[in-house]
């Protein structure tokens, strides 16, 4: 009778630990192309609406953060010795909130409001967003809305960029 | 005893769940593609020798020279060729290419197979070809400068004689 009220008590509190683990994060679109951009040329990701989104999701309760990093430079598909360098390869986040109602504005979290304007990439992460800094909703448990983290991208070409096509990976990296 | 036990394992277990850092990632490729820039511009669209008297030559024009500029960003080597439509010409009287040279010089790294004494031709004529580094010379390009010379024949009909001079950039 005493093992099954400890099983019973074990099984439950392993079932709670198992729900407060939730955090996920999600982005919607797996590839964007800046398509022919000439040397010396600064140019926006055209995108399907006017930014991209990454949306977080967590119920933990604890402060997490949201960054962003580029696995490698832009590499020549061609000749990989040949890369634009990371400083002209930028992101900027124009907007947080709530990704459902209440549609609370959560900027304050933001490590780069939009007003700074663009920010270079960088093989190593950087801090985009912290969650529960808006006094009007604390989203370290915003689920199941989930925050979302709404980004542009820019690229200032090399005026001697090498043609052809270049590719890299973008990360977001979610922690708490 | 037991009961005790219980409530140390459940303290242990949840002081373990606050402390479970967690983390989750996702990416997005990114592609961009380069332009192709392979362009040759010049200064100066047109020469002038000005009034000349039959027998007469004129070295060095223009002056300052015709500045020729290369650019390109696709990484192969390259050349100029330099030729004419069609000998200078006035109705139906011609003044014979052989009356007609290009000379010059080169800022840039590569050969220069211009000498002092080159005829124009309609047949293009290599000039320069590009050196190490020029087979991606942007945002400045490889600049090249022509001057002309020109013998009037002395037995030449008066005329305002024409031609034109072609400057031809090929990978």
């Amino acid at each position: 009778m005493t093992q099954k009220i400890f099983a019973g008590i074990l099984a439950a509190m392993l079932l709670a630990g198992t729900s407060l683990a939730a955090l996920t994060v999600s982005f919607d679109t797996a590839s964007i192309d800046f398509g022919s951009v000439a040397p010396g040329e600064w140019k926006e990701a055209p995108l399907a609406r006017d930014h991209d989104t990454l949306v977080v999701v967590s119920d933990t309760g604890n402060v997490w953060t949201a960054k962003i990093s580029v696995t490698q430079a832009l590499t020549n598909g061609t000749f990989p010795s040949i890369t634009i360098p990371n400083e002209n390869f930028r992101w900027m986040s124009t907007y947080a909130g709530n990704k459902n109602a209440p549609y609370t504005s959560l900027v304050s979290g933001l490590n780069h409001p939009a007003g700074l304007g663009y920010v270079n990439f960088s093989a190593i992460d950087e801090l985009v967003y912290t969650s529960g800094k808006e006094a009007a909703y604390i989203d370290n448990n915003n689920s199941p809305a989930g925050t979302e983290i709404q980004f542009k991208w820019g690229m200032a070409m090399p005026s001697n960029q090498r043609a052809g096509t270049y590719a890299t990976t973008v990360r977001y990296t979610v922690t708490q | 005893m037991i009961k005790k036990a219980v409530i140390a394992l459940a303290v242990i277990i949840f002081a373990e769940g606050a402390a479970l850092a967690l983390s989750a990632s996702q990416q997005t490729t990114f592609t961009v593609t380069v332009s192709s820039i392979f362009e040759l511009s010049i200064d100066q669209g047109m020469v002038d020798f000005g009034r000349m008297k039959p027998g007469e030559t004129k070295w060095n024009m223009p002056s300052s020279g015709v500045n020729v500029v290369a650019k390109t960003n696709n990484g192969k080597p390259w050349y100029i060729k330099v030729s004419n439509s069609s000998p200078l010409n006035s109705a139906n009287n011609i003044i014979p290419n052989n009356n007609f040279y290009w000379s010059g010089w080169t800022d840039g790294t590569g050969k220069w197979y211009g000498s002092a004494s080159d005829q124009i031709s309609t047949a293009p004529k290599i000039v320069y070809g590009s050196g190490v580094g020029e087979e991606n010379n942007l945002p400045n390009g490889t600049a090249n400068h022509f001057k002309f010379k020109l013998a009037v024949p002395s037995n030449q009909a008066p005329g305002f004689y024409m031609t034109t001079v072609k400057f031809t950039m090929t990978e």
